[in-house]
């Protein structure tokens, strides 16, 4: 994999979200290879499609991090990671990790989120700032 | 004859008995009293006897002495005379006892004579010799009248026992018989009664017949309130069971609409904070990029900002209506159905601009309707905004067809277009609050269809649809009193 471009995924249905994150992530300085998907649904069969996408992307998949919004069309995040955690069974993706990204943080699906172990951290959208998502970005993955 | 009356003749005939019974043994016992005061009368005789042998040998006269001794005497025949009362007399006369009175009254006036003697000997008036020939006069008068007394009074005591014991015995017997049998009578009503209550319906197709036939008048009583009774009974309970069925139905309705309230309220302050806080991200990479000169990239941010803003506005307009659609209001007023959609396409003309889509509208009613206007347009304006959203790009002339007619009882809807559909996996979920199926397409508050959904409950109607790649089809039937 390629150890200067290190891809991620963003999962968010509100393109404007998307372009918020991507612009935090590009002021912060890592150089990052970007994924984008608008809902649950289509972040599954980017995972489903699993041998197909390694070939189509032979250096930067599987991404190493998710960014997963909660609140989205069709498959929402909550139902995107019960599927996900199932996936993982089957698909090489141990060193994938997730961190939320949403509005809003109920106090019951952040309990059921946290259970998984591959999630990593829970960011309210607008409360970092590029050098904060840095660090938890540092923390959660390999990155150095 | 009635229950009661029974139980009261019996009660009378127990009084009788026993007031014939204690009348008996008091009668006998009077006639023990007698043979009593008759040897009382004996034993003061005696007494009085040996007084007068002892002054004839010698002893001085103590008057008070002889006095008493002759008084004691005079106590039996009083006595005596008192204890016989009317009744007895009735009895002595019938059996020709009664000369045991007179026998009494005679005793009390040889002890008068006696005592008058003496009285006249206190005085002087006779001397020693007289007193005691008058009082052995009287010894003599008292000992016969103590003979002479017993042969009435066993006659008497005899007859009283031959007569009041075989009464007494004879009454006790009718008695035993006669309450027997209304005890009978009784029980057997009561048995009546219980076999028809217990007889199978079929076989009694006249309860109210038997009855009167078979119960006496307080049984029908009875019966009759313990049938109002019961019927109230049953009712009542009924009633509770009903009440509790309301309960529930009442519990579960409210614990869903505070389910929804609770998601509604969840998923609004979310939705409502959402294009704010990127507001305030995009605000602050604008200000990054005039600060780097990038004014284009500036501009654009700009212009999400204004995305988000009418997003935010559109969002706040939708839960007003929401909120509204549950709030009745009496304004039931003509509908032009025309104008109506004439005003709903221009609202839309921001949609319908780089839209391909026809709008083809036939309305059709026989009569005036009269309802809230606002209702319908909002389910109209709703239904065909989606129709307009999800238009099918790779078709190739994309429409939206508005049918409104109606019949006796009912107003139509049905909006039709040959749009992408919705896909099958979300059908059950087409009326909840914040869904969205395309997420590349859907712009809206996600309340939309929530907001037809209310509106038609509120109306009493119905919504359905058919949908699949080839397009959609929603019925909506409102019921309209005339």
């Amino acid at each position: 994999m390629d150890k200067k471009h290190p891809p991620v995924l963003i999962v968010d249905d509100s393109e404007i979200d998307r372009y918020i994150l991507k612009r935090l992530l590009k002021e912060s300085g890592l150089d990052l290879t970007i994924f984008e998907k608008i809902d649950g649904k289509e972040a599954l069969e980017f995972f489903e499609d699993y041998e197909e996408n390694r070939k189509k992307y032979p250096d930067l998949y599987p991404p190493i991090l998710i960014f997963l919004d909660i609140n989205m069309p069709r498959v929402d995040g909550i139902e995107f990671l019960e599927t996900f955690s199932h996936l993982r069974k089957y698909i090489q993706v141990d060193s994938c990790v997730i961190i939320m990204f949403s509005s809003s943080e109920r106090k019951e699906d952040k309990e059921k989120i946290m259970a998984y172990d591959f999630v990593k951290d829970y960011v309210v959208k607008g409360s970092l700032t590029a050098e904060e998502l840095k660090e938890k970005i540092m923390s959660v993955t390999l990155l150095v | 004859m009635q229950i009661s009356k029974k139980l009261k003749l019996i009660v009378a005939l127990t009084i009788l008995e026993i007031s014939i019974t204690v009348f008996s043994a008091l009668e006998i016992a009077k006639g023990a009293k007698f043979h009593q005061l008759n040897f009382l009368h004996l034993k003061h005789y005696t007494h009085f006897s040996e007084l007068l042998l002892s002054i004839e040998n010698g002893r001085p006269i103590v008057t008070h002495e002889i006095k008493s001794a002759i008084l004691n005497i005079k106590q039996q025949p009083i006595e005596c005379i008192e204890q016989i009362n009317i009744l007895n007399k009735i009895v002595m006369r019938a059996i020709n006892t009664i000369d045991a009175l007179d026998i009494c009254i005679k005793d009390i006036k040889d002890a008068d004579s006696a005592l008058t003697s003496l009285s006249k000997f206190n005085d002087n008036e006779v001397n020693k010799t007289q007193l005691l020939a008058d009082l052995t006069y009287a010894l003599k008068a008292f000992k016969t009248n103590s003979d002479d007394f017993e042969s009435p009074i066993n006659k008497t005591v005899s007859f009283l026992l031959t007569t009041l014991i075989p009464l007494v015995i004879l009454i006790s017997i009718f008695n035993i018989i006669f309450i027997t049998y209304l005890s009978r009578t009784i029980s057997s009503s009561i048995k009546d009664l219980t076999t028809i209550l217990w007889s199978k319906p079929e076989d009694n197709l006249n309860l109210e017949d038997s009855l009167e036939k078979h119960t006496s008048s307080e049984l029908k009583e009875l019966m009759t309130a313990a049938r109002n009774r019961i019927k109230k009974e049953l009712f009542n309970l009924e009633n509770s069971k009903e009440l509790q069925a309301i309960v529930n139905e009442k519990t579960i309705s409210l614990r869903k609409a505070n389910e929804e309230l609770s998601q509604f309220a969840y998923r609004t302050s979310h939705d409502l904070k959402s294009p704010l806080s990127s507001a305030k991200a995009l605000a602050q990479f604008i200000s990054l990029d005039i600060d780097q000169g990038d004014l284009l990239e500036a501009k654009s941010n700009a212009n999400k900002i204004s995305q988000q803003m009418t997003k935010l506005e559109t969002l706040v307009v939708d839960i007003l209506l929401l909120a509204q659609a549950d709030i009745g209001s009496n304004k039931q007023l003509p509908i032009d159905f025309d104008a109506m959609v004439v005003d709903m396409t221009e609202r839309l003309s921001w949609l319908r601009k780089d839209n391909p889509c026809s709008i083809d509208i036939n309305i059709s009613l026989s009569r005036v309707i009269s309802s809230e206007q606002i209702r319908f347009s909002q389910i109209i304006e709703n239904l065909i905004s989606n129709s307009l959203k999800y238009y099918d790009e790779s078709k190739a002339s994309p429409y939206v067809k508005l049918d409104i007619f109606d019949n006796d009882e009912s107003i139509f809807i049905n909006i039709s277009d040959n749009g992408i559909g919705i896909p099958q996996e979300y059908q059950r979920e087409v009326f909840s609050m914040f869904k969205r199926f395309h997420p590349n397409k859907s712009n809206g508050s996600g309340l939309g269809m929530a907001i037809v959904k209310k509106h038609i409950d509120y109306l009493n109607g119905t919504i359905t649809f058919e949908s699949s790649s080839q397009g959609t089809l929603f019925k909506i039937i409102i019921p309209m009193t005339t």
